[in-house]
């Protein structure tokens, strides 16, 4: 489904993004882990067509990203580490602008529940988003997801900030898209939820990808031990 | 049923400006203004058509009076026991006391809307056959600023006030995405996001003028009348305001497309605002003051005078001048007032109205002319600044140009001359017989009023489709601009 072949970013002298190859199938749950800079949201910038890649392909479902861009653009959906929305709207008025721009139009029952499905609770809908917390936010922002019916999601730093309770449930709901294919590629530094939540792990450090694991195969004490060992390579 | 974007984007527009607090105050602020500005525009325009219902029954009552007296007169096998220089049966007498008849330039509904020159100008003469316009003798225009800009009506609140609000509502349409961090949302949609920005500023001008008209139209109405509706020149002020608000709205696209901080932004627009609405125009006002001086109407009372002395004094009758210059107190003094004396008297009005006429013809010629060149060279330079476009083009649709005042008054001093043609004939040959009739009273004639709103003179098509092709080029620079900035 997603798929980097030799992708390298320059800005610059400077490598972001070091011959990067990597596959995600259907289903998958791929978490990239890394220090700060090490090439994860530069990765996902280039997947959604954000910023160029200065060599390399990244496609989405076969479609290359540069050259198809309106294509792959329908198959994807983003969440960033804060969902920013219109704050004057309700979230209900959020998500009916950004389906009705996703090309769908779907009545007033069914947006209600994609926003059930995202975990938001009805009383919160016709509210205005200026009064939403984050993990709100954030919810909306896979309900944005599920009316655009995305074949990849793109998750950046999603939880950071959550409540373990919010998480918790964000977790569930990335998984329950996963069991109904769709693809996420998401990064984090978080180690517990990308052992826990997804199936396969890369580890990254200064552009380039150091492990790709399988989720099951590693521990979280391994996964931990991997890491520090490639950020202490940093200092 | 699949939404376009542009019905998905006008329900977005509409939800996000109308809650937004400040935006929905400064609006209604600004309608406030402009709904004041309106009222100040008819109540100029009803206290103008007072005057002139006053004029129309001054006129009335002055012209029975003369037929009564001439009837008494008649009646009374030609004795009139007043004093001979009241007697309405000399027709100098009747030229200077009841027979001078109003010129008056009927105010046209639409200069509500701009007071333009309407002020400065007078809008009615009393035409005498030995006087010429107040206005050419008694005054200067000094207050030129006002010439150019126009008062505190709806022309000003349009033309000034109006590029604020568009600004307002128009500097961050890009930015504030940016700002707010919905772009990234956005750019996930499969829509370019250069188009929904260019449509988001369509979707804002449109609401803005329709939303604009709907107020002005009905509250125009309740004030001046619908007869205006119906004018083309009504039809042409709503084009050129409304291409007026395009042109703001354009060029706030085009500064948006520079991917600016929504401060800069504001500050790009306001500076624009403020060189094409002011310093343009006042760099203007003084080069063309510069490059064609106005000369000052005293001169022009000064080479009358000059003329008036040099013809007595060239004949060397000292008297028959200071009788010009205090005729009655010259004429009181003498122990017997004669018919005589009448006659001669109109006489001498009658040929030193001739050599002032001579005499001021060339200066006002000079001024006239300087005031004209002054004119062209404004019309010339519309495309520097929209503001003096849309002055010129405004005053021009209702009436109040300074061409239209001009054609006025060309129109009073040939009425002026019709009237001395009526008077000079029975004055020169009157000698000692009283010869102005009941007939006579009803043969004055009387200037045919109009409200001068015809704007043939003026190339309206050209400034228009001018300005059209200008905003077209800037919205199509922008676009451009704005699909490289929004990759």
């Amino acid at each position: 489904m997603l798929k980097a072949e030799n992708l390298t970013k320059q800005f610059g002298t400077h490598t972001a993004l070091d011959n990067l190859n990597l596959e995600i199938k259907k289903g998958d749950i791929y978490c990239l882990l890394g220090s700060n800079g090490a090439g994860k949201s530069t990765t996902i910038n280039i997947f959604l067509g954000f910023i160029p890649a200065s060599s390399g392909r990244a496609l989405i479902d076969g479609n290359e990203v540069t050259v198809n861009n309106h294509a792959t653009r329908d198959l994807v959906a983003y969440i960033p580490e804060v969902v920013n929305l219109y704050g004057t709207l309700t979230g209900m008025e959020n998500l009916e602008f950004f389906s009705g721009l996703s090309g769908y139009n779907y009545s007033k029952t069914e947006l209600i529940q994609f926003m059930e499905t995202a975990g938001l609770q009805r009383s919160a809908i016709d509210k205005r988003v200026s009064s939403y917390s984050k993990g709100m936010r954030q919810k909306v922002g896979i309900a944005v997801a599920l009316v655009k019916k995305a074949k990849a999601l793109f998750l950046d730093e999603p939880t950071s900030g959550l409540d373990p309770h919010a998480s918790n449930e964000f977790s569930q709901i990335i998984t329950h898209l996963s069991e109904q294919g769709v693809s996420t590629l998401m990064a984090t530094h978080d180690l517990l939820m990308a052992k826990n939540l997804g199936n396969r792990i890369g580890i990254m450090h200064q552009g380039s990808l150091k492990h790709d694991l399988l989720s099951q195969e590693v521990s979280h004490t391994d996964l931990t031990r991997l890491y520090i060992d490639i950020v202490k390579q940093n200092v | 049923m699949k939404l376009s974007v542009f019905n998905i984007l006008f329900n977005h527009e509409i939800k996000i400006l109308s809650r937004n607090k400040v935006l929905v105050s400064l609006f209604s602020l600004i309608i406030l203004i402009l709904i004041s500005s309106l009222w100040i525009g008819s109540s100029m325009l009803q206290k103008q058509q007072e005057t002139i219902g006053k004029i129309t029954q001054t006129e009335t009552a002055m012209t029975d009076s003369l037929k009564t007296r001439i009837k008494r007169i008649e009646a009374n096998q030609m004795v009139y026991p007043g004093f001979i220089w009241d007697d309405p049966t000399f027709a100098y007498n009747t030229a200077r006391n009841e027979g001078p008849k109003y010129a008056v330039k009927k105010p046209f509904a639409l200069q509500a809307l701009n007071v333009g020159q309407s002020d400065v100008q007078p809008f009615y003469y009393k035409v005498y056959i030995n006087k010429k316009q107040y206005l050419t003798y008694e005054s200067e225009i000094e207050n030129s600023f006002l010439q150019f800009i126009g008062n505190f009506d709806f022309a000003f609140v349009v033309i000034y006030l109006f590029p604020l609000l568009i600004i307002v509502f128009s500097y961050n349409v890009l930015s504030s995405e940016k700002e707010q961090g919905t772009w990234v949302l956005l750019k996930t949609s499969n829509h370019s996001i250069a188009r929904m920005i260019l449509w988001r500023i369509v979707i804002r001008y449109i609401l803005f003028t329709v939303f604009f008209w709907l107020i002005v139209t009905p509250f125009l109405i309740s004030q001046i009348g619908g007869s205006f509706l119906i004018t083309t020149n009504w039809a042409w002020l709503m084009a050129f305001v409304s291409l007026y608000f395009a042109f703001w709205f354009a060029i706030s696209f085009l500064v948006n497309s520079f991917s600016m901080s929504s401060n800069v932004n504001a500050m790009v627009l306001i500076f624009i605002w403020l060189f094409t609405g002011i310093i343009v125009p006042n760099l203007l006002q003084v080069g063309l003051s510069k490059t064609y001086p106005i000369p000052s109407r005293i001169d022009m009372l000064t080479e009358e005078r000059n003329a008036i002395n040099k013809y007595f004094e060239k004949d060397g009758q000292e008297l028959t001048k200071d009788v010009f210059s205090s005729p009655r107190a010259m004429i009181r003094q003498a122990s017997i007032v004669t018919p005589e004396m009448v006659y001669g008297y109109g006489v001498i009005v009658y040929k030193s109205q001739e050599i002032k006429d001579a005499a001021t013809a060339v200066a006002e010629g000079k001024l006239y002319t300087q005031i004209q060149k002054q004119q062209d060279a404004i019309s010339r330079f519309q495309l520097l600044s929209p503001a003096l476009m849309m002055q010129e083009e405004l005053s021009a649709l209702t009436g109040t140009h300074w061409h239209q005042f001009n054609q006025f008054s060309l129109d009073v001093d040939k009425f002026r001359k019709e009237t001395q043609q009526f008077y000079y004939p029975k004055m020169a040959h009157e000698n000692t017989c009283r010869t102005f009739s009941l007939d006579d009273a009803d043969a004055i004639p009387q200037f045919k009023s109009k409200d001068y709103r015809d704007f043939s003179w003026t190339n309206l098509r050209q400034t228009f489709f001018t300005y059209l092709g200008i905003i077209a080029i800037v919205v199509f620079a922008g676009y451009r601009r704005m699909l490289d900035s929004t990759k």
